[in-house]
C-alpha cells in the first residue's frame, strides 16, 4: 500500500546548521504518528518542508503520492494544518477567518459542529482571546474541511488539562473516521495517549520509529535490593545494565531489555528485600537522547 | 484570487480613505489660498528671484517654470514637489509590507501559505492590491483638482493634471515595486521599511548632488527625483525625457523579481 507520507533522506541546513540531517520515514493511511523530540530538535522544520514554507536542502517528500513542492496546491486542499503557535489576524473575528479559508477552500459543512463541540466564540477579534482560545480556533480552522492528512505541530502546548483532553477527543474522532494524523509533540504520555507509531528525532536524525507497543517493550526496569551479606557493585555490571548505584544495604539497578541475567546474580546473594518498577516510557525517550552523550 | 484581493482590501480600506483625505486636505487649502496669491503674484515672483539657483536645483524646480499666475505650476511647487510624494511614499511602503514583509513578522503568513494557493497567486493578489490602492489614492488626490477648482471658480490645464496623474502614479508605482521586493526578501517590515527608504533618500541626495556639481551631473538619471517633475507637467503638460519608461521598467522589474524571490525562499515565522 502507498503510504501517505514519505520522507527520504529529508535534509534542511541553514548555513552550517543541520536543522534536518537525512531523516526517513512513511506513514500509513488512517495512522496517528507521533514526532517526538525536544526543542529544536528539527521537529517544526520538517513539518515546514512537508507544508512546503521550507524547501529542503536534500532528499524527498511524497504526499498521497505527489511531490510536496511541485503539487503543493493539490496538498494543501487535502492537508489540514496547526501551527505550533497558532498566529491570525488580531483585528479579525473568529468568523472572519472562519469565512476567509471558507472563500479558498469552500463552504465548509462542519464547522458550526466544531465550534460548538470546542465551546468556542467566534464573534470574538483574535486578539481579545485567551492562548486556549486561540487554540481552538486554530483548530477549527484546521478540520472545518475535513481534511485526509491532519498536520499538528505541538497541539497541546500551554493548554490546561480541559483542553487537552477535548483535542485527545477530536483526535479520537478523526483517527476512526480513516484520517491520516502527524503530530509532533515534547510530550510523551500525549504521543503514548494518541498515537499508533512514534518516530524520534533528535539533532535532526532520526533515533527510531516504533509503534508504540514496540516501544513499550523495550520499557527499563529499576530493581531496588537489600542484601544481608557482602556484595560488590562490580559484579552486576553486565549485559543490559544500563546504572548501578549503591545505596544503604543494598543497590538500585537500572535495566534495560530482559532482567533474568541481573535476578540470577542477585539470586547468588541473600536478599531481605526486592522490588521491581517498570521505568517510564519517559526513561525510554531519556535513554535514547543520553545513548550519544 | 479575487477573494484574496477583495479581503485585502477591506484590510486597507482605512488607510487609503486617511491618506487620501489628507491629500485632498492639502490640495483643498493650496487652491483655496491661489486667488489671493495670484493677486500678488508680481511680488511672489520677486521674492523667489531671490532666492538662489542652487536651492531651486537642490530640489528639483525650473525656475523659469516658476509663476503665481497660473494654478498648475503653484500645485506642481506646493503639493505635487513635497505634500504627494511624501504621502505616496508612505503609503506604497506600508502595501508592500502588508503584502509580505508584516505577514512573516506576525506569522500569519503561515495561514496563507496552508491554503491551497498558489505562492505566486498569493503574491499577486497581495501586490495588485496594492495597486488598485494606488490607483483610488491617485485619483482621489490628483484628479480631484477639476472639482476643486469648479467649486473655487480657478482656471486649470487639464492636459497638465492628467500628465501629472499619469506622471505621479508610474513614480508610485516604481517606489511600490522597490518596496514589494524589499518585503519579499527581507523577513521584518522595519528592515523592508529602512532598504526602500534607504535607496530613496540616496536618490534624492544623488539628485541634489547632480545639480549643484557639474562634474556630477549625470548622477541625476539615477534618481526617481530628476524624472518626476510635477512642475513641469503640470506647467507644459510634459514628462521630463525617459520618465514614463524609467518609472515603468523599474516597475515591471523590480515586481518579476519580487515575485519569483516570493516564490523561491523560504518562509519561516
Amino acid at each position: 500500500m502507498t503510504p501517505v507520507i514519505k520522507i527520504t533522506n529529508l535534509k534542511k541546513h541553514f548555513g552550517k546548521v543541520k536543522a534536518v540531517d537525512g531523516i526517513s520515514f512513511e506513514i500509513q493511511k488512517g495512522e496517528v504518528f507521533g514526532f517526538l523530540g525536544p526543542n529544536g530538535a528539527g521537529k517544526t522544520t520538517t513539518i515546514r518542508c512537508l507544508m512546503d514554507f521550507i524547501r529542503p536542502t536534500e532528499g524527498e517528500i511524497k504526499i498521497l503520492d505527489h511531490d510536496a513542492h511541485l503539487d503543493s496546491v493539490f496538498l494543501k486542499s487535502r492537508i489540514g494544518y496547526l501551527p505550533g503557535n497558532v498566529k491570525l489576524y488580531g483585528k479579525w473575528t473568529g468568523w472572519d477567518h472562519i469565512r476567509f479559508v471558507e472563500s479558498i477552500r469552500g463552504r465548509s459543512k462542519t464547522v458550526n459542529d466544531l465550534i460548538k463541540k470546542f465551546d468556542y466564540n467566534p464573534k470574538a477579534r483574535f486578539y481579545h482571546l485567551s492562548s486556549g482560545n486561540k487554540q481552538k480556533l486554530g483548530l477549527i480552522l484546521a478540520l472545518m474541511n475535513e481534511p485526509e492528512i491532519l498536520i499538528m505541530d505541538e497541539p497541546t502546548v500551554g493548554l490546561d488539562p480541559l483542553l487537552q483532553n477535548l483535542i485527545y477527543e477530536v483526535l479520537e474522532d478523526l483517527r476512526k473516521k480513516g484520517t491520516t494524523i502527524f503530530v509532533s509533540s515534547h510530550n510523551l504520555p500525549e504521543v503514548e495517549r494518541i498515537c499508533d507509531r512514534v518516530g524520534i528525532i533528535k539533532a535532526g536524525k532520526m533515533v527510531e520509529v516504533e509503534s508504540i507497543a514496540e516501544l513499550g517493550e523495550k520499557k527499563l526496569h529499576k530493581i531496588e535490593v537489600r542484601l544481608e551479606d557482602k556484595f560488590d557493585k562490580k559484579e552486576f555490571q553486565i549485559n543490559g545494565v544500563d546504572r548501578i548505584e549503591e545505596v544503604t544495604d543494598g543497590l538500585i539497578i537500572t535495566v534495560s531489555g530482559q532482567i533474568d541475567p541481573v535476578i540470577k546474580k542477585l539470586a547468588k546473594h541473600h536478599i531481605l528485600d526486592l522490588e521491581v518498577t517498570h521505568g517510564t516510557l519517559e526513561d525510554v525517550f531519556l535513554k535514547f537522547y543520553e545513548k550519544d552523550k | 484570487m479575487f477573494n484574496l484581493i477583495k479581503r485585502s482590501l477591506r484590510d486597507r480600506k482605512y488607510q487609503v480613505i486617511i491618506y487620501s483625505a489628507a491629500a485632498i486636505g492639502f490640495l483643498e487649502m493650496y487652491i483655496a489660498l491661489f486667488p489671493a496669491l495670484q493677486k500678488q503674484a508680481q511680488q511672489m515672483s520677486k521674492l523667489l528671484e531671490t532666492y538662489p539657483d542652487s536651492f531651486w536645483k537642490a530640489f528639483n524646480i525650473d525656475k523659469s517654470t516658476l509663476t503665481f499666475d497660473k494654478l498648475g505650476p503653484y500645485l506642481g511647487m506646493e503639493q505635487f514637489n513635497f505634500v504627494w510624494p511624501i504621502l505616496a511614499i508612505v503609503l506604497v511602503i506600508g502595501f508592500a509590507n502588508y503584502a509580505i514583509a508584516n505577514e512573516m513578522e506576525k506569522g500569519t503568513i503561515e495561514l496563507l501559505l496552508s491554503q491551497p494557493v498558489s505562492r505566486l497567486k498569493l503574491f499577486f493578489s497581495r501586490y495588485i492590491t496594492g495597486i488598485i490602492n494606488l490607483l483610488i489614492f491617485s485619483i482621489l488626490s490628483i484628479l480631484v483638482i477639476f472639482p476643486l477648482v469648479a467649486i473655487h471658480g480657478v482656471q486649470i490645464d487639464s492636459k497638465g493634471v492628467w500628465v501629472l496623474f499619469l506622471l505621479s502614479f508610474l513614480f508610485a508605482w516604481a517606489i511600490y515595486g522597490i518596496a514589494t521586493l524589499a518585503s519579499a526578501v527581507v523577513s521584518e517590515k522595519g528592515k523592508a521599511s529602512f532598504i526602500t527608504a534607504g535607496i530613496l533618500i540616496l536618490m534624492y541626495v544623488m539628485n541634489i548632488v547632480a545639480g549643484l556639481k557639474d562634474s556630477l551631473k549625470d548622477l541625476k538619471y539615477f534618481s526617481f527625483f530628476y524624472y518626476y517633475n510635477p512642475t513641469l507637467a503640470m506647467n507644459k503638460g510634459e514628462f521630463v525625457s525617459g520618465a514614463l519608461l524609467v518609472f515603468a521598467s523599474i516597475a515591471i522589474i523590480t515586481t518579476l523579481l519580487a515575485a519569483l524571490w516570493f516564490n523561491k525562499r523560504d518562509v519561516t515565522v
